[in-house]
């Protein structure tokens, strides 16, 4: 009988809201914060920077425009909100005319697809190598896994990525460099392509996956140790369950609960590890996207990823919030 | 059926059948000091469809004992030795992992204490009790099993919609009563009630209290009742067992054990209960009791009994009959004893 | 309370290596281990100059291109041949990578220490004044704190170090500050409120502890551990982030710190070009300190949660 409670909703989708708002503000305020007219500001550090400006005389003007520099700060501030949520992001600065939005949404596809397959795989596998650690019935050989992914939850996403790159690109030969997929092959719904695409994936997907696969196991056997000092634990030896049962029903399904809030928790810092990831791969994701942003000082392209990341986030973790009380029948009631 | 716990049992020992016998049971709990001893060699009986109460203060190993029984003694605790024989066939504390399992519950069933937390937050609390069932009586049939379900459910006095409803939901006196139908479902030899009142208030305490009793008059079961409030014993139970850090030091029928009791702790546990009649001071018990690491020598009260002689210090006590179904092990009444020390074969002598 | 002379009960068949003094917690394998590696890791600051040139760190001050004094002739045309002189190779602006190892190293702990204990700071403070204050203060210190650990850090970190023209490490660490306190104010909230309903705290109020005293002499103690283990954890999280944020090219240039080292190893398509001195050391520099930390946090956990104790031994 878990259900939503409208309170529960209401304060869920508070949550995003004002998360959203907070972030956006901040990158509001960023650029402001530096003396003088952001835009000169900006322009006058590509120049530093050797930055390429051609167009420069629009380019402004389309930057001035979005920022709305002529009107006072409390309307610009309602411009910009505005023009964000609406995913209105405004002109590249590097790439004019190339919008922002389109930029991004370019570039999204690959990011997400990557992102979710491999956390998704990392939370399955992960969970169930630290539910078994925890058992008293596992088998030797397995338990040797736990200090193996201990090891590489240490690891830092993209670290991990370039030794794998190293060892399987460049000694092995056996998963291609970079990309997103073979240059050769168009894209299309093809089998090539997918094949090419899955090739490519490989290797990014294994660096983030080897990495939160043993944050995961970490805590999961920490969970299941704790349950498994339960009354209802007891009681359930005691019914003379088989130990199958006793493990999954009694001992997994309430484990498993804290770690969906932590994952809510940790898609934060997944996403930003795997921004690095997409970098050392030239996966052509969102964040290869923001490299080559920081790279030509595209400060509009930098926001509007950082907006969109915020925004996609939150939304995830909205998502899941909403979908928790479907596995924890308590929910509702808590008043917490 | 009248108040059983007014009529005496009458009976030759030998003619009534026993649910459970423990013989020398002993449970240690390790320590890098050394090994805590829990459990000292207890015996004792529990004869089918009697409900016998187990007494003490915190720590004197009432609760170890049950668990022991249930062989559900975790580490760093550890069953050392003894039986505990069910239904005069089987030994449980002599069958593997898989028979153990497999008699769980059919045989021994556990009311816990604390109902609280042991309930399964994510099941249902009718799944809660049909698992039990369909691992020992194969999986039943939908309607079965909750026509069935229903049945406890009313036995114990609770309403059917909560059939489909999950702890959180419940009251504290409910969730108990959820525990109680699920000790009862398979009908077994033995139930185990761990302080099964002792987080409940007054006034669910006593509906829960009168479940038991109608289970034992409906059912025949044979209970354990495990507790340290006497007052409260002394209306549900017919034997009652009092124990002392880790041994039995008085078996006896309730009122007995309440009008005349004869070991010497069990004195001290009558007198302290506070009276609503009387008016008298409050009987604290001198001394302390001794590090259960190092028992000493002889009799396990001798550091606080107020009748304590040279033998105590020497001597274990042996559980002696003095009275028809009145055991009692302390040296003042050596001699005394109309039979012959309890075998361990429950069958007596003639002095 | 004294036992008889008379020979014990039960012997003692089983008893612990440990003698009583030592059976304390905090003397855990994982601890001890790990802190060892950190210190000696951290002693590079002060024992590498005395060996090695640091000025060979910076760019030009040694010959470009040259492989580890260990590898026999030379693995590609860009190359040149073993110099003894640079043991560990150069890379390709001429910085000599063991000098490299020996300046960046200190700087990036540097900001990771900075970073955490300034986190640290304002999360205990905010975490107490939540737990213990209640109310409106309360609200208004969790939801920002929950808002803050949403938000995903890195993002806003590069939003805000891509407009600092010349990030150093102070102004790295203070910005990687403003990521690390929400999870200690949360952790120290949560204990808090726990600890506040506990018997021993209950009693200091009636015996008219001042809630200062309470906060030092009765909640802090036992927070130790905690505190202990939230503070390696968040060294380890802030050094990750600010060399994921150097890895993206946003840190000091100068001199150089190990994320900005592995930064210009990328431009310079160092992995392409197998060039695996170049990004190995950072690398294996890195792990080696995250290793240690996390060893040493869930060292600390263990102190803190004796249940975890149970499955080692």
């Amino acid at each position: 009988m878990g259900g939503l409670s409208k309170a529960y909703i209401l304060k869920r989708l508070g949550m995003f809201v004002l998360t959203v708002w907070l972030g956006t503000t901040i990158i509001f305020i960023i650029p402001r914060l530096t003396p003088g007219d952001p835009v000169d500001g900006m322009i006058g550090q590509m120049a530093v920077t050797g930055g390429n400006i051609e167009n420069s005389e629009e380019m402004i003007e389309a930057w001035r425009q979005r920022f709305g520099l002529d009107k006072p700060i409390h309307i610009q501030y309602l411009r910009y909100m505005l023009n964000t949520v609406t995913f209105r992001n405004g002109y590249s600065l590097s790439a004019f005319p190339a919008e922002v939005d389109e930029m991004i949404q370019r570039s999204m596809p690959w990011t997400l697809g990557l992102l979710l397959v491999a956390t998704a795989i990392a939370f399955v596998v992960g969970n169930a190598i630290g539910a078994l650690l925890a058992w008293r019935g596992t088998p030797r050989p397995i338990r040797a896994i736990l200090p193996l992914s201990l090891t590489f939850t240490s690891i830092p996403a993209f670290m991990l990525g370039i030794l794998l790159v190293y060892v399987f690109s460049h000694i092995l030969d056996w998963l291609p460099y970079a990309g997103g997929h073979d240059l050769a092959v168009s894209p299309g719904w093809d089998w090539d392509f997918a094949v090419s695409v899955i090739k490519h994936a490989i290797l990014p997907a294994m660096a983030v996956v080897l990495v939160r696969m043993g944050f995961w196991a970490l805590g999961m056997r920490g969970m299941m140790i704790t349950t498994d000092g339960e009354d209802y634990m007891i009681l359930a030896e005691a019914k003379g369950l088989r130990p199958w049962r006793v493990f999954w029903n009694y001992g997994v399904r309430n484990a498993i609960l804290p770690q969906v809030t932590a994952l809510g928790v940790a898609l934060g810092s997944i996403a930003g590890g795997f921004v690095i990831v997409e970098l050392i791969f030239a996966y052509p994701g969102i964040g290869y996207l923001l490299y080559q942003a920081i790279l030509s000082s595209d400060y509009t392209v930098i926001q509007g990823i950082v907006f969109y990341v915020i925004f996609g986030v939150s939304l995830a973790i909205l998502v899941l919030d909403l979908t928790y009380p479907l596995i924890d029948p308590r929910i509702t009631y808590k008043r917490s | 059926m009248s108040d059983t716990h007014d009529v005496l049992p009458v009976n030759q020992p030998e003619t009534r059948e026993v649910a459970l016998e423990v013989k020398d049971l002993r449970v240690h709990y390790e320590t890098p000091q050394g090994d805590v001893i829990a459990v000292n060699g207890i015996s004792f009986e529990v004869y089918q469809g009697e409900l016998i109460g187990l007494v003490g203060e915190s720590g004197c190993g009432k609760t170890t004992t049950a668990m022991a029984i249930l062989r559900l003694i975790q580490a760093p605790g550890r069953i050392v030795g003894g039986q505990t024989i069910i239904g005069g066939e089987i030994d449980l504390l002599s069958l593997n992992s898989q028979e153990l399992r497999d008699v769980r519950w059919k045989e021994v069933a556990l009311i816990p204490q604390g109902a609280m937390n042991s309930l399964n937050p994510v099941m249902r609390v009718h799944k809660q009790i049909a698992d039990a069932i369909n691992r020992h009586e194969g999986k039943q049939s939908k309607k079965a099993s909750e026509e069935r379900i229903l049945k406890l459910f009313n036995m114990v006095g609770l309403p059917s919609r909560i059939y489909n409803m999950y702890p959180h939901e419940l009251s504290g006196g409910m969730k108990q009563r959820v525990c109680i139908a699920m000790a009862i479902a398979l009908n077994p030899t033995l139930i185990i009630a761990d302080e099964p009142t002792s987080a409940l208030d007054v006034i669910v305490q006593r509906i829960v209290a009168q479940t038991l009793l109608d289970i034992k008059e409906r059912l025949g079961a044979s209970m354990i009742l495990i507790g340290h409030d006497i007052g409260l014993m002394a209306q549900l139970v017919d034997r009652i067992a009092v124990m002392y850090a880790g041994s039995i030091v008085e078996i006896a029928p309730v009122r007995t054990a309440l009008t005349d009791p004869l070991h010497p702790y069990t004195q001290l546990l009558i007198e302290s209960i506070p009276s609503i009649k009387e008016r008298k001071p409050l009987k604290i018990t001198e001394g302390l009791t001794h590090d259960l690491r190092n028992p000493p020598p002889g009799c396990v009260f001798q550091l606080r009994c107020p009748q304590v002689t040279e033998a105590c210090r020497e001597v274990v006590p042996p559980l002696q009959e003095l009275k028809p179904d009145h055991q009692v092990a302390c040296h003042l009444y050596d001699g005394q004893a109309i039979l012959q020390p309890v075998s361990l074969s429950g069958s007596y002598l003639e002095s | 309370m004294t036992t008889t002379t008379a020979p014990q009960a039960v012997p003692k068949e089983k008893t612990t290596p440990f003698v009583r003094r030592w059976d304390t917690p905090w003397l855990n394998r994982k601890l001890l281990f790990g802190l060892l590696v950190f210190l000696a890791v951290l002693s590079i600051e002060f024992v590498g100059p005395l060996f090695w040139d640091e000025k060979l760190a910076f760019i030009g001050a040694a010959p470009t291109n040259t492989v580890p004094i260990w590898v026999e002739g030379v693995p590609g045309p860009t190359f040149k041949a073993a110099n003894p002189d640079h043991p560990l190779g150069t890379e390709s602006q001429g910085r000599d990578m063991l000098a490299v190892l020996i300046v960046a190293t200190p700087r990036s702990l540097r900001v990771g220490l900075i970073g955490a204990g300034v986190g640290m700071l304002v999360g205990i403070t905010l975490g107490f004044a939540a737990g213990l204050l209640g109310g409106w203060v309360d609200s208004v210190i969790s939801t920002l704190a929950d808002v803050m650990i949403t938000i995903p850090g890195l993002a806003v970190l590069v939003v805000i170090a891509s407009y600092i023209p010349q990030v150093e490490i102070m102004s790295m660490a203070l910005i990687m500050a403003l990521f690390a306190w929400p999870l200690p104010t949360r952790l120290i909230r949560s204990q808090v409120l726990s600890m506040r309903e506990r018997g021993y705290i209950q009693m200091a109020y009636l015996s008219g502890a001042s809630t200062l005293d309470i906060m030092f002499k009765e909640i802090m103690p036992n927070l130790l551990p905690y505190l202990a283990a939230s503070f390696t954890g968040a060294v380890a999280a802030v050094i990750l982030a600010a060399t994921g944020v150097e890895t993206l090219g946003l840190g000091p240039t100068r001199i150089p710190t190990l994320g900005m080292t592995i930064n210009n190893a990328l431009s310079f398509s160092a992995i392409f070009r197998g060039m695996w001195w170049w990004w190995g050391p950072p690398i294996v520099m890195l792990v080696i300190i995250f290793i240690s930390l996390f060893l040493m946090t869930i060292g600390l956990d263990e102190v803190a949660n004796p249940r975890l104790r149970g499955l080692q031994q």
